[in-house]
């Protein structure tokens, strides 16, 4: 095996290739199979007319993407899509960090806050909706309780167009900060305690060994989370669904929301396609981004 | 330079008690080594003057102040970690500077202080890399030198060559007890290996489960162990410690006849000979003087000596002498030890007793 593998000639570099071939070939078949062919597909269709019973689908070139151009309905998607991620991806890894730091520490009763930093977690995202739901019924709700106590009067949250995506920011934030939590907890656990200690004997500042320690060594994890949280807020639309089915008047609806709209509700599948392309544009072009900014300060390892 | 000093110290740890009231003092100026076997409770008593834990019981005094309830940053103090506690992902400028920085040290001083230590332990040309590019010397300078940049009075260190070879352990101890001596640090240094205590330490501090079993100045553990413990743990190639047994006029070494070793009796008690105490001469070439005879079991060559390991009656004595001896095991030998060169200790409590056959050195 080592000498098939390992051979130095022309001979044994082509069966070591091959041979390296052969082990990818199961991956790529599959990766092949449900991912490349599927998007090729969709890049394909995205070009035809929606065949309709007896009209099939015909050539239509780009007219697809420029109805997209013209349809306020996507930019309204898109820009929900953004202000939605913008708010959701930083506040869930501060969440994050701050509930890792808080269970990280030897503090009476961790274990049982850490156990309900993660119960959102587990919680499928249509009975965390439906949670939410009644959270923000108007009067009898959670949200609108404690606000009463301050005085505050009760509103129409998921009905408002100015609050509704705030209260879906605010449902997939609750949702996702325990999950990176356990990430954010792991990397303090192998930061080893002599550091602290070392900085401790120092000084006594506690954020100044936070910024110059604790966060650059956490930064991998704050790579990898970021990219992680990015690409949920783009994917993950079960609460809209269940919540408000975009609106009121598209307050809330995002872009993957509007893609399962175009293709199920009104079935044009071909705008489905050219709107799911642009999603996928954008998904692949933030992580590519991502990974090169946040690599290049990364300082450790 | 403020000395150090620990009053009934005591910390236990889920119930199991590790420290049982250590009474330590270290006089200014000096450099003092916490010795004793791995878990004995050396890094633990450390750490408690450091203030990285807090005792359960008793006072750590720097200086005249007590210092027992201030965090680690108000003992005005330096320490090394075993692992030298480097931050990975800052160049070894910015890690000898960081507590510096810390502390809001204005920007020339730092300059200062950083130039000279980098000067004192030759890391100029290390200053850019980060601790994962340097080899196990390099990074415990930059340990040495984030402690000396400190200034700070008192310095701790807990094993820091115990992760390098041999040679360079050589050279390093040699650098750090320069340094102290330069420097006029208090300097209290932990490490299990007792040739490292006796060649740096004006005073070692020979500790044992979670106890201090003697301390004193290096000659005086050597010359006087007061303890069965002490005598086996001090000295390159420990000492022989042999049971007596009572016989006619004193006390003999189990399973031997002819004259007497030990005045008075002998049961109950241990007769303790260095290696280097011990003179063996094959049978032949005894000079006729009083001594044993014994058996020659192994030989162990060691270049600048040979360590010869004899049975006696029931018991096994190691002698030392210089150079290359070449003899069969098998070989008849006669032993034979000055009379000062016998320490004495009580088999019960471990404790060294006074040698009859001599007025006592101590008492005298
Ligand atoms: N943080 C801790 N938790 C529990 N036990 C500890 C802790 N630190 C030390 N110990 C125990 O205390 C004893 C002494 O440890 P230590 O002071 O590290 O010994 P040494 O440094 O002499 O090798 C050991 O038995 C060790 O298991
Ligand atoms: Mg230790």
């Amino acid at each position: 095996m080592t000498a098939a593998l390992g051979g130095a000639g022309p001979r044994g570099a082509g069966a070591q290739a091959l041979m390296a071939w052969l082990l990818l070939l199961p991956a790529a078949v599959l990766l092949a199979a449900f991912t490349y062919v599927p998007a090729l597909g969709s890049a394909l269709a995205s070009l035809y007319s929606t065949p309709h019973g007896a009209r099939p689908a015909r050539f239509v070139g780009l007219d697809n993407y420029a109805a997209m151009a013209a349809d306020p309905v996507f930019w309204r998607a898109l820009q929900n899509s953004v202000v939605y991620a913008a708010g959701t991806v930083p506040l869930a890894i501060g969440l994050a960090l701050a509930m890792a730091l808080l269970v990280n520490g030897s503090a009476p009763g961790r274990g049982l806050l850490r156990t309900a930093f993660f119960l959102p977690t587990v919680l499928p995202m249509i009975a965390v909706a439906n949670i939410w739901l009644f959270f923000f019924t108007q009067d009898y709700g959670l949200v609108d309780q404690l606000l009463g106590l301050a005085g505050v009067p009760p509103r129409n949250w998921l009905g408002g167009p100015h609050t509704v995506l705030g209260c879906m920011m605010a449902v997939a934030v609750w949702k996702e900060a325990g999950f990176f939590m356990i990430f954010y907890l792991a990397a303090l656990q192998t930061i080893p305690p002599n550091l602290r200690e070392a900085a401790a004997i120092d000084g006594d500042r506690r954020f100044y060994v936070f910024r110059r320690v604790t966060l650059p060594l956490l930064m991998p994890t704050t790579v990898f989370v970021a990219v992680n949280a990015l690409i949920n807020a783009f994917r993950l639309v079960d609460h809209v669904i269940v919540m408000t089915n975009g609106g009121p008047d598209n307050a809330s609806n995002l872009l993957l929301y509007y893609v399962y709209e175009v293709a199920f509700k009104f079935w044009d599948t071909s705008y489905a396609a050219a709107l799911t392309l642009v999603l996928l544009v954008i998904l692949a072009t933030l992580a590519f981004t991502q990974f090169a900014v946040l690599d290049r300060r990364t300082h450790c390892r | 330079m403020p000395g150090v000093r620990v009053e009934g110290l005591r910390r236990s740890w889920g119930g199991v008690a590790v420290l049982h009231g250590i009474d330590v003092a270290v006089a200014p100026g000096t450099l003092a080594v916490l010795l004793g076997p791995s878990g004995c409770g050396k890094s633990t008593l450390l750490r408690l003057i450091a203030g990285l834990d807090a005792p359960d019981a008793g006072r750590v005094l720097i200086g005249d102040t007590d210092v027992t309830a201030r965090p680690p940053s108000g003992r005005d103090l330096a320490m090394v970690f075993q692992n030298y506690a480097l931050f990975p992902h800052l160049d070894v400028r910015e890690n000898i500077l960081f507590g510096l920085k810390m502390r809001r040290i204005p920007a020339a001083e730092r300059a200062r202080r950083l130039a000279r230590a980098a000067e004192t332990l030759g890391l100029g040309p290390l200053l850019g890399r980060k601790p994962a590019q340097l080899s196990g010397g390099q990074q415990q300078r930059v340990a040495l030198g984030r402690a000396l940049v400190s200034e700070a009075p008192l310095c701790l260190m807990d094993e820091p060559l115990s992760n390098l070879d041999a040679q360079l352990r050589q050279d390093m101890r040699r650098e750090i007890r320069d340094l102290q001596r330069r420097l006029g640090l208090t300097l209290l240094y932990v490490t299990h290996d007792q040739t490292e205590a006796m060649s740096m330490a004006d005073q070692v501090i020979l500790m044992r489960a979670g106890a201090v079993e003697q301390a004193g100045v290096p000659e005086a553990l050597y010359a006087r162990p007061e303890t069965v413990f002490a005598a086996r743990f001090i000295g390159t190639s420990p000492m022989n410690l042999v049971a007596l047994e009572d016989c006619d006029g004193g006390g003999a070494i189990a399973g031997t006849s002819g004259a007497p070793p030990v005045q008075g009796g002998g049961a109950g008690r241990i007769l303790g000979l260095r290696p280097e105490d011990v003179a063996a001469v094959p049978e032949g070439q005894a000079g006729g003087g009083p001594g044993l005879a014994a058996t020659l079991v192994s030989c162990e060559y060691h270049g600048a000596d040979s360590l010869l390991t004899c049975r006696v009656g029931a018991e096994r004595v190691t002698a030392r002498r210089p150079g290359l001896m070449r003899l069969q095991p098998g070989t008849p030998l006669h032993l034979s030890w000055p009379a000062e060169a016998m320490h004495l200790f009580e088999a019960g409590t471990g404790r060294r007793c006074p040698n009859p056959s001599l007025p006592d050195r101590r008492a005298a």
